[in-house]
Order: C-alpha cells, then sequence, then structure tokens
C-alpha cells in the first residue's frame, strides 16, 4: 500500500512528528495530512533546527537517511508525501 | 558597593522530589521547547527572582555551575555507544554551556553581556566577584546572576568526586539574585573579599569585624575547621544548612535564605583545598 | 576612575598549521592546514583541522610554557590564569566510556571545563585561576575577563588560555547539525556549506606593563541576540550591537578600524550576518577576513587564536587575506584576496555563539 493511504503509517509519522519537535500541545488528529508542515498553515511554528530533529527522527525510527536540506525540503512537505517518500507502494 | 534587589531561590536535598516541570506550569502553561531539567531549573530560578518585572535589557547575565549539565552529556554518549545512533541536535546544543545562559536571555529580553562560569570549589564566590568588579567599574549597572547546579545519582560516587563526606546530604539549586549599582530600593549590600585567605588570615579578618555579624560555613567547612575559624568567639551562626544540601553553587542559597530571613550583617566563609573566601553581605533597612 | 591599560605582551598558539610563525606564514601564504577525515565518522567524510601526534595535555603545556620563556616574568605565582574552552575534558570521558562502556570511572573533576585550568595550576603554580565556558565565544570573553581586571587593578598579570581539542561530541554533534563541511571551508564564499571543526591551543600573557613587544587590547564588549538557540538574528542586531560596543570601550570611532578578523566560520547562517554586520557598522569599508579557512573552528580556542593573529597583523603590518573564497556572497564588504601591506592601527576580531552570544575585542599599535 502506498504511504498516502496507509493511516498507521501516517500517524506514525505524525507521532514522531510531534514528539521530535516537542510540540505535544498538538494531537496528531490535529495535524492535516495535506497541510505543508512547514508553512505557517501548519500552526506548528517549525524551524531548521527542528528540520534536524525530524531528519533524525526519520533515521532512527524509519531507517530513512536523507542525503541533505534540498532532499529534505523535497520530502518533507506533506504528511501524505513524507508517507508515499517513506512507503513508495 | 553593589546592591542586591531581588532574589529566588529553588533547592532541595537528597531523598526529596523536585518536579520542575510541574512548579513551571504553575508559572506558564507550556513548557519551554528543547529545554532539558537542567535548563529548567535555571529558568525557574531566575523567574523566582524576576518573575514578570521586565528588566533593562541591557542587564548582564551571568550564570555560575559546579558540574554544569552531566545529565545531557550522559545522553549523547548513550545515544552514541549503547543506541549507536548520531546525537540528537537538540541535546547537542544543549550540552554547550552557554545554552542555559540563552533560554534565561530570551525568557527574559536580554540582549546584555552572558557569560557562563564554570569551576570546582568557589565557583559563585568567583562569579559574584566578576560582577562586582563590573559593577564597580561601571562596565554593568545591573547583573542579572544564577548559579545552577543539578543532582546527580547515584549520590554516594558524587559526594566522593566532589570531596564531601558521606554524612552530607547532596542537593541542588538554581539560586538567583538581580545584583545592581543603584541604592535605591535595594535589600542588601554585598562585597565580596577580592583575595582568597589561609586558616590564619580568616581567622584575623573575622575579628577585626563587629561581634554582631552572623558567620555561615560553606559545606566543604568541617566541624573542627570551623571551630579552629570561630576560636572561643560568642559569635551567631546563620544555619541554612538544614534546608539545603550540598551543591557547588550552594553559597548563593545561603546568601538569598540570610535575605530573606535574616537580620543585620552575615560573613560567610566557604573552603576548597585549604584556601578561604569570605562574602559579606548586609541587610538594609525595609521600608 | 583611571582605567589601567592592558598590553599584550607575549603569546604562542598550536592548531592543525603548526607553530604561531608556521601559523602566519600559512595564512599569508593560504595554506590551509585542514584534512579529511573518516575516523571520527565512518559514514561520513569532514573536513577537520588536527595538530596529531601532538598530544592535547602536553601541547597545552608547552605552548604556555614558551609564553613564559617569551614574557618579562620568572615564574607565574603573581599571575591569575583564565581559560576559555568549550570541550574542557569531555575528551577524556569518551576515552573512558569508549573503553568501559560505562560512566563508572568517568571522573566529574576531569570532566569539567576546569581541567585545563587544573592541568596548567599543577604545571605551572598560578596565583588563581577562572574558567569560562560560552561555547564559541569561550576564549573571547576569557580576554574581556582579564582586560576588565587588568584595568581595575585586581592583577597585573594575566595569561588568557584558549583550548579546544578534537572529540566526538563536537564533530559528531556539528554533523548532527548539518553544518559540516566534507572539504575545507569557504567563508564568506556564495553557496558556502559549512564549517571545519578543529583543535587549537592559544596563549597570551596580558599585562599592565608596557614593554617593546606589546599590542594594546583596547576594548572589548559582548551582547546577546536572545532570538534563537542555533540562527543568529538576521537583522545581525548582536552583532552590530557587541562591535559598537567594543569600538567605544577601546574609545575610538568606528572609522578607526583597519581590519576585521571575523568569526567567519563558513556556515549560511553566520557568514550571511556577520557580512551585513560589517557592512552596516563600517561605512569606511575596511578590511575583512576570516582565518578559519586555514586553521578550521577552533571552537572554545578560538576567540584567543585569533587574537593572536590580529596582535600579528599589527605587528606584520599586514593584513591577512581570505582564502578558500573565489565569489563573494556579499559583494558590499572588503575582502582582500592577498595579504595587503598597509598601515594597520586598530584591528576588530570577532567571536559569535551559539545562544547568540557575542563578543568583540579590539587590538591596536602602541603609541
Amino acid at each position: 500500500m502506498i504511504g498516502s493511504q496507509d493511516d498507521a503509517l501516517k500517524l506514525r509519522l505524525k507521532t514522531m512528528i510531534i514528539e521530535e519537535c516537542e510540540k505535544e500541545d498538538i494531537t496528531p488528529e490535529e495535524l492535516a495530512d495535506d497541510i505543508e508542515l512547514f508553512s505557517d498553515k501548519s500552526g506548528l511554528e517549525l524551524d531548521s533546527l527542528d528540520a534536524l530533529q525530524i531528519s533524525m527522527g526519520l533515521q532512527t525510527q524509519f531507517k530513512i537517511r536523507l542525503g541533505d536540506s534540498k532532499d529534505f525540503r523535497r520530502v518533507v512537505t506533506t504528511i501524505n508525501n513524507l508517507a508515499d517518500f517513506v512507503q513508495p507502494e | 558597593m553593589i546592591y542586591v534587589h531581588n532574589t529566588g531561590s529553588v533547592t532541595r536535598k537528597e531523598g526529596e522530589e523536585l518536579d520542575v516541570k510541574a512548579q513551571w506550569k504553575t508559572i506558564s502553561p507550556t513548557m519551554i521547547r528543547r529545554t532539558d531539567r537542567f535548563i529548567q531549573l535555571a529558568l525557574l530560578g531566575a523567574y523566582q527572582a524576576i518573575g514578570e518585572t521586565a528588566l533593562d535589557k541591557d542587564t548582564a547575565l551571568f550564570m555560575a555551575s559546579g558540574q554544569g549539565n552531566l545529565a545531557v552529556f550522559k545522553r549523547l554518549r548513550d545515544q552514541r555507544y549503547i543506541h549507536k545512533q548520531p546525537p540528537k541536535p537538540v541535546d547537542f546544543i544543549n550540552s554547550l554551556s552557554n545554552t542555559s545562559g540563552f533560554y534565561v536571555a530570551q525568557y527574559f529580553d536580554l540582549h546584555g553581556k552572558n557569560l557562563n562560569v564554570s569551576r570546582l570549589g568557589f565557583v559563585a564566590e568567583i562569579t559574584l566577584l566578576l560582577a562586582q568588579n563590573d559593577l564597580e567599574l561601571g562596565k554593568e549597572d545591573q547583573v542579572l546572576l544564577g548559579g545552577v547546579d543539578e543532582l546527580q545519582e547515584p549520590a554516594t560516587f558524587t559526594k566522593r568526586t566532589l570531596g564531601i563526606s558521606d554524612e552530607s546530604l547532596l542537593g541542588e539549586g538554581s539560586n538567583w539574585m538581580l545584583l545592581s549599582r543603584e541604592h535605591e530600593g535595594a535589600l542588601a549590600t554585598i562585597d565580596v573579599a577580592k583575595k582568597k585567605m589561609d586558616l590564619s588570615e580568616v581567622k584575623a579578618y573575622l575579628q577585626s569585624i563587629d561581634p554582631a555579624c552572623k558567620v555561615a560555613f560553606g559545606f566543604r567547612c568541617t566541624e573542627p575547621m570551623i571551630r579552629e575559624i570561630i576560636d572561643g568567639e560568642e559569635r551567631e551562626r546563620f544555619l541554612y544548612n538544614e534546608a539545603c544540601g550540598f551543591y557547588e553553587t550552594e553559597t548563593l542559597y545561603a546568601l538569598n535564605s540570610f535575605i530573606k530571613e535574616g537580620e543585620g550583617e552575615l560573613l560567610f566563609i566557604n573552603v576548597y583545598e585549604e584556601n578561604f573566601r569570605v562574602i559579606k553581605v548586609s541587610l538594609l533597612p525595609r521600608f | 576612575m583611571q582605567k589601567n591599560r592592558v598590553f599584550v605582551n607575549a603569546y604562542e598558539s598550536l592548531s592543525c598549521v603548526g607553530n604561531t610563525a608556521e601559523l602566519m606564514a600559512a595564512i599569508y601564504s593560504k595554506q590551509s592546514g585542514i584534512t579529511i577525515d573518516t575516523s571520527y565518522m565512518s559514514e561520513h567524510q569532514a573536513g577537520l583541522g588536527s595538530f596529531a601526534p601532538n598530544e592535547f595535555f602536553s601541547s597545552l603545556k608547552s605552548v604556555t610554557r614558551v609564553v613564559l620563556e617569551k614574557s618579562n616574568l620568572d615564574d607565574f605565582s603573581n599571575t591569575l590564569l583564565v581559560v576559555g574552552s568549550s570541550v574542557g575534558g569531555i575528551g577524556k570521558s569518551e576515552q573512558i566510556f569508549f573503553k568501559e562502556k560505562n560512566y563508572k570511572n568517568i571522573n566529574p573533576k576531569e570532566h569539567a571545563i576546569s581541567v585545563i585550568s587544573d592541568a596548567l595550576n599543577r604545571e605551572f603554580g598560578f596565583k588563581d585561576s577562572r574558567s569560562i565556558s560560552t561555547a564559541c565565544t569561550s576564549s573571547a570573553n576569557a580576554l574581556m575577563l582579564a582586560q576588565r581586571l587588568i584595568n581595575l587593578g585586581a592583577y597585573e598579570n594575566v595569561v588568557v588560555v584558549g583550548a579546544d581539542a578534537l572529540c566526538y561530541t563536537t564533530v559528531c554533534g556539528f554533523q548532527a547539525l548539518g553544518v559540516l563541511s566534507t572539504q575545507q571551508c569557504t567563508p564568506f564564499q556564495e553557496g558556502r556549506v559549512g564549517m571545519n571543526v578543529a583543535e587549537g591551543i592559544a596563549a597570551l600573557l596580558l599585562q599592565k606593563v608596557q614593554t617593546d613587544e606589546s599590542v594594546e587590547l583596547c576594548g572589548s564588549a559582548g551582547s546577546s541576540d536572545a532570538f534563537h538557540m542555533t540562527n543568529p538574528d538576521p537583522e545581525a542586531g548582536g552583532a552590530i550591537a557587541c562591535m559598537q560596543k567594543a569600538v567605544e570601550n577601546a574609545g575610538l570611532k568606528t572609522t578607526d578600524i583597519d581590519y576585521v578578523n571575523a568569526h567567519g566560520t563558513g556556515t549560511q547562517a553566520n557568514d550571511a550576518v556577520e557580512a551585513l554586520a560589517v557592512e552596516t557598522l563600517f561605512t569606511h569599508n575596511p578590511y575583512l577576513s576570516s582565518t578559519k579557512a586555514i586553521t578550521g573552528h577552533t571552537l572554545g580556542a578560538a576567540g584567543a587564536l585569533e587574537a593572536i593573529i590580529s596582535c600579528e597583523v599589527i605587528k606584520q603590518q599586514r593584513i591577512a587575506p581570505q582564502t578558500s573564497m573565489s565569489k563573494a556572497e556579499n559583494r558590499q564588504v572588503n575582502l582582500p584576496r592577498e595579504a595587503i601591506e598597509q598601515q594597520i592601527r586598530y584591528v576588530i576580531s570577532n567571536s559569535f555563539a551559539f545562544g547568540g552570544n557575542n563578543t568583540a575585542v579590539v587590538f591596536g599599535a602602541v603609541k
């Protein structure tokens, strides 16, 4: 199943992002699948240090290693996009 | 002359609980992101001293710690050697000595000089002396000064390496004071002796001051040493140690307690490796 | 109050390019000491600056001994020691943990920042010592503290030592932040990719007395951005404030500054903001360069090492060129491609650290 169809995977990704970025006041349910995580609309107010933490979370919990910040910006856009990258089929 | 305007302390000793997060939640509904317990301890102590008062932006920040943030070092080592993972960015950042200082400066919106002093033995005395120098020179008008140490368990090992007796209880604390050149509204004056002394010099110094001045001793001073210094003099002792266990910056707890509860004057005497340092606090009349 | 003047009368250093004489030769001939390493992180390559096979603690003592030999003092019994370090004894603790896989034998007395001053105290018997640890501004802040103490008359002689060893915590930590360059760093270059972590030891004797060798430490100041833990204030408020206050502390005008020895780490964030700060404050366009392209970033030692470079620039009346830069990102600042001989009266040296901790120190030729 492609990642964006896999609700369990998306919940794990959301939980990881909330934990790594210490945003416990937001629940995974409040985080929409199609919102740009690093935009103002997400309400997360993430910065470059959060990007590094998420990158580390992907590495340790999902065994996904992103090469550099360009790769990161390409992959970590919305939850749907990230899920598709983590689980392409 | 330098003046103490505000003081604030958080402290606990071995066996007691101190839930820093819960205490912070009584101040603000959310914990400041990315801070660990050591940094939270620093913020909580500083808040006790400053509260919601807006400080002058140029206020300098001097923070002292005997041991620094040892817990984050352990986390970083665990990540590398036990979990075989790279360090977490936030933990690496928090391992820098000046990180706590940053969070305090950011919280209280301070843009002046921001120093972190680390040292085993006399760290609070030295940091107070630095602040006193800058204030006397007119380099700073106001300094927010704090000392933070976190209790590391197991305590037996820590006691051995810190060189204190097994009977003494360890503690932790975050003790802060706002120092200024301004006399108006001050709680007390503080005078840190610039030179360290040997035993005979500290005895002579004590004999030369007003008999009504009380005396208190740091945890490294043993009872035989204290008897030798007092030398039969009838001088009242200020006993702060019951509420606080040993940590490197406990000097600031002693001074803050005296400013809060004491009367008159206090000479605080501390020892490290056979050298002594003294600090004199004089309370000002309260209106 | 009449302030005592402060003179830098002797110094020595060790970095990946060697001692101070070798350092200046490398700077002027644009020969970097950075090597490409895979021993710290098998999965990543990193440009690092190492002075191996010199051992850190024995080098610390020998560098300090050279300062004593070059000085007018017989010993350091009447001298204060002020150390600036960010790593302290972490390397020792790492070795213990690496071997034993547990913390039992890690000694807090050997882990702390004060390990450096303890080692030097045992060797030289200083009158007293202090350690300052504010990450990458540590030894710049140590210089500021030493200046104040001599100004005030509390001490006549102060030795400032900046010292940081390479260790896993810093190399892997900066890698985790994504700011390490796999190659030699390229400060102020368009499209630069990051910094080189390096080790360094730098010791300076500051005195109240003036000698034939003196360079004056004229002023210093610090500031806090209070903006973000790792990112500098994009408007450069903190960087501008500390340089301006340091120039004022020296009793000078900004137009008196002939050369800015930059913090210039080679990261995107630092160099952009620092160039903006220099462009904004120094409208007369003085020369600006970062010698970290030669030495790497020696972290807590950088302030002291670059203080020595600043003193040498004044003594040799020769501006340090910007190595490893072909196309500047900021065209408004004056980055010299080659060493330039000219009259140099005043130099300002910048150090900026995480936590928005900024320090600038001004040095001047003795009139």
